[in-house]
């Protein structure tokens, strides 16, 4: 069930009203058993084959963690989430590119990936190797566990909550408050607005684009380009939006998943701001147990680049993805060579932010593309001019026009608050005062409205 | 407010005069930000046609079809009607094209058009497929295609007139899955092929209508396109069995203007499709600016050598 349906209203309305109920008659273990079915009816609303994957996850980390010291069991701990991730997600991939290196047929298995397996397998190692690192004790709560690793808002999509972070809000005393739901449902509305009114209406152009980039003028293949990069930026930060408010609604706090990537001047910088749960992962779980920066500076590179190669590996299992990862994964590595100016004027943070964006439009070719020859009729209609059909699509100067007003927004914000750093924000109304509650309605009608009404799921759905 | 520019539609009623199924709100401003950028007034007959239209107004060329010769996605004077009556000075040409009104439902109020408004020279018929069901043309030979309803009255008829409560109507509509599309009439995705002896019987009908007024019939067909892989242009027109019908047309002297070398003549020479909008899909959808100037070209070449 997408956030961006009928169904999950329903759904959402239910388990709040639930929640509500259970809250005031009942006790904390009634809510957490009552939030552990829901996530289970969420995630099997898909296809019900899928809770027992997500069961056998749970289990194999369940208990392989109690028996951390014992070093084989810790390794199986390890080695259970890969294989079940390696098997659903990369199997037919690896089928196909041996049949492609032996030029013999190997023939693929008929595996449905299971949605959001990539987020809950690494939610899974991050809680066996913080116990084995002692960050967080042991689990001896099943149920707990379970709910940590299915909890509905963002089992399928992220982001990716570490065990450090949330184990311990359930164990405290959350709940369903007239306050967290204000936030809440206002960070839903912000996301949904992202999703399917900006994103949903990028994904139309940028679609036809890439279906037939060959078809197109150099200049339309620009806007689509740059539509994509804002498209992707609003589907995914719009989803974790909805995520995170509707944890906020339910009483439970998620760290924020994007802080205005585009705005960043190296490419380091963006991968702070970008996904950054998955770049808080990949830090923790492959760049520092790799060696990180602690064995000189070759080591470190290597190390990066390594660590971005598989992250380009987890969001798909494509060689276009590969490369997209390894191409940011030398970038990195050139940032980290090119020493950096202590202050930097205005001038060098333009051209450090449009030289950025402009890389990153790159790299994106590739994510977005079919496959290679699809990357190349991109950057070969761009490079060559080319003529053909001239499409402005006017969705695309709305999502600029907006992407450019909240970011000044932000800036404006962290100027006034004497912030070196620009963090982005929610545009959250006082939902107490008339004016809050106008405004508030005013968006949703806006929403409804304006939304795209065809069939475009969410973006990160298919990692 | 925010409805009166970006989906304003006004609410339609049974036509009286049988020369279409329904006619919109007379007098009434519309706009449809949905697809394209179109505003406009209804003339005082409920018709997009940006002329008023009086009983004693001579009417020279009578343009008939669906929502692709309404164009409520463009300005009035850039449709079809509009251009050609701008191109051809001497000749009064008025447009009573209106959604959902296929070749069918148009044959069917045939004589009830040409009974009302006259027309002198021709009467344009519409058309983005020739092939028709049995069934289809069995109706309109009968006499007993199903009228398009219109729910004026009633409740839904003052609901129907919030323009807010309409677009979340069609939001929720499309969000479903459950809009039956009376907009675009899909074309040429058929499993069966035309009778052309009911094709030839309805001509024979027609025509001994248009001969009767002193009038030509000129069928007017626009395939759909779709861009393949290498970035030609495909015309649904290429799985249609053309050939035939505009033979059939000719043997009942009723012309066929077939717009597929146009629009592909314009695709390789100036990457110009005939459908789509700065706000939608390339190539899909209703016809833009560039598809009716395109047809009312190929109309006006057409009338100007036959005159």
């Amino acid at each position: 069930m997408s956030f961006a349906s009928i169904d999950f209203l329903i759904f959402f309305i239910v388990v709040i009203l639930g929640t509500l109920i259970i809250q005031k008659f009942f006790s904390k273990r009634v809510k957490e058993v009552f939030l552990l079915i829901a996530s289970y009816f969420f995630y099997g609303y898909w296809d019900w084959r899928f809770c027992f994957l997500l069961l056998f996850v749970t289990l194999s980390s369940y208990f392989t963690a109690k028996y951390k010291d014992k070093k084989g069991i810790y390794i199986i701990g390890i080695v259970i989430p890969l294989i079940v991730l390696g098997f659903f997600k990369y199997f037919n991939f690896f089928l196909e590119s041996v049949s492609s290196i032996i030029g013999h047929d190997l023939g693929i298995l008929n595996i449905i990936l299971p949605v959001g397996i990539s987020f809950y397998t690494f939610q899974a190692l991050s809680y066996v190797i913080d116990v084995k690192r002692e960050k967080i004790e042991v689990e001896d709560d099943f149920i707990r566990l379970a709910l940590y690793l299915s909890f509905f808002p963002q089992l399928v999509a992220g982001p990716i909550v570490r065990a450090a972070d949330f184990l311990p809000q359930l164990k405290e005393e959350r709940k369903v408050s007239s306050e967290n739901f204000k936030y809440g449902i206002q960070l839903m509305a912000f996301g949904l607005f992202k999703k399917i009114v900006i994103a949903d209406h990028l994904s139309v152009f940028v679609d036809d684009v890439f279906k037939v980039p060959v078809a197109f003028h150099w200049a339309t293949i620009v806007l689509a380009v740059i539509a994509y990069s804002i498209q992707i930026y609003f589907d995914f930060s719009g989803y974790s939006d909805i995520a995170i408010g509707c944890a906020k609604c339910l009483g439970y706090d998620f760290n924020s998943n994007f802080n205005l990537p585009y705005i960043s001047q190296n490419v380091t910088e963006f991968w702070r701001r970008w996904h950054i749960s998955l770049s808080t992962w990949l830090k923790e779980y492959l760049y520092i147990p790799l060696g990180g920066n602690r064995k000189g500076k070759v080591r470190q590179y290597i190390n990066l680049f390594i660590t971005m190669l598989l992250g380009g590996l987890w969001h798909g299992a494509s060689w276009t993805f590969v490369f997209w990862g390894g191409l940011n994964g030398l970038a990195l590595c050139i940032d980290k060579m090119i020493p950096k100016k202590k202050e930097k004027n205005l001038f060098d943070k333009v051209i450090g932010v449009i030289l950025t964006y402009t890389f990153i439009c790159f790299t994106w070719i590739f994510f977005r593309a079919d496959n290679f020859t699809n990357a190349w009729d991109i950057i070969k209609g761009i490079f060559t001019l080319q003529k053909g059909i001239s499409q402005p699509f006017v969705w695309a100067f709305v999502a600029i026009i907006l992407l450019v007003i909240f970011t000044i927004g932000a800036i404006i914000k962290s100027h006034k608050n004497k912030d070196k750093y620009v963090d982005g924000y929610y545009p959250i109304v006082n939902l107490n005062t008339v004016f809050g509650l106008t405004i508030f309605f005013v968006v949703i009608g806006l929403i409804f409205c304006l939304a795209f009404t065809g069939e475009q799921p969410f973006v990160y759905f298919q990692f | 407010m925010f409805c009166i520019f970006y989906y304003n539609i006004p609410v339609h009623s049974t036509s009286k005069d049988g020369a279409t199924d329904y006619v919109w709100e007379p007098n009434k401003f519309y706009s449809r930000w949905t697809e394209g950028f179109g505003y406009g007034r209804t003339n005082n007959e409920g018709y997009y046609d940006y002329k008023k239209y009086k009983k004693s107004d001579n009417v020279d060329i009578l343009v008939m079809g669906s929502s692709h010769m309404e164009a409520a996605q463009i300005q009035q004077n850039k449709s079809t009607s509009g251009l050609l009556d701008n191109m051809l000075k001497d000749y009064y040409v008025y447009n009573i094209g209106i959604s959902g009104h296929t070749f069918i439902t148009c044959v069917s109020n045939l004589e009830a058009a040409i009974t009302k408004y006259n027309p002198n020279k021709y009467i344009i018929i519409e058309t983005n497929t020739v092939t028709f069901s049995d069934s289809d043309l069995n109706n309109a030979l009968n006499n007993s295609v199903e009228e398009i309803p219109s729910y004026d009255g009633g409740v839904i008829g003052i609901l129907q007139q919030n323009q807010l409560l309409r677009l979340l109507y069609h939001q929720a509509e499309s969000f479903l899955n459950l809009e039956n599309e009376g907009d675009i009439i899909p074309n040429s995705q058929t499993n069966f092929d035309t009778n052309f002896n009911l094709l030839n019987q309805l001509f024979i009908k027609m025509q001994e209508k248009a001969e009767k007024n002193n009038i030509k019939i000129i069928i007017m067909y626009h395939p759909s396109t779709t861009l393949n892989k290498d970035g030609s242009l495909n015309l649904s027109s290429e799985n249609e069995n053309i050939e035939e019908f505009s033979k059939l047309c000719k043997e009942n002297g009723i012309y066929f203007l077939d717009m597929s070398d146009r629009f592909r003549e314009e695709y390789e020479k100036n990457y110009i499709l005939p459908y789509g909008f700065s706000n939608t899909s390339v190539g899909t959808g209703h016809l833009n600016k560039y598809g009716h100037e395109m047809i009312a070209e190929e109309l006006y070449k057409l009338i100007k050598e036959e005159k």
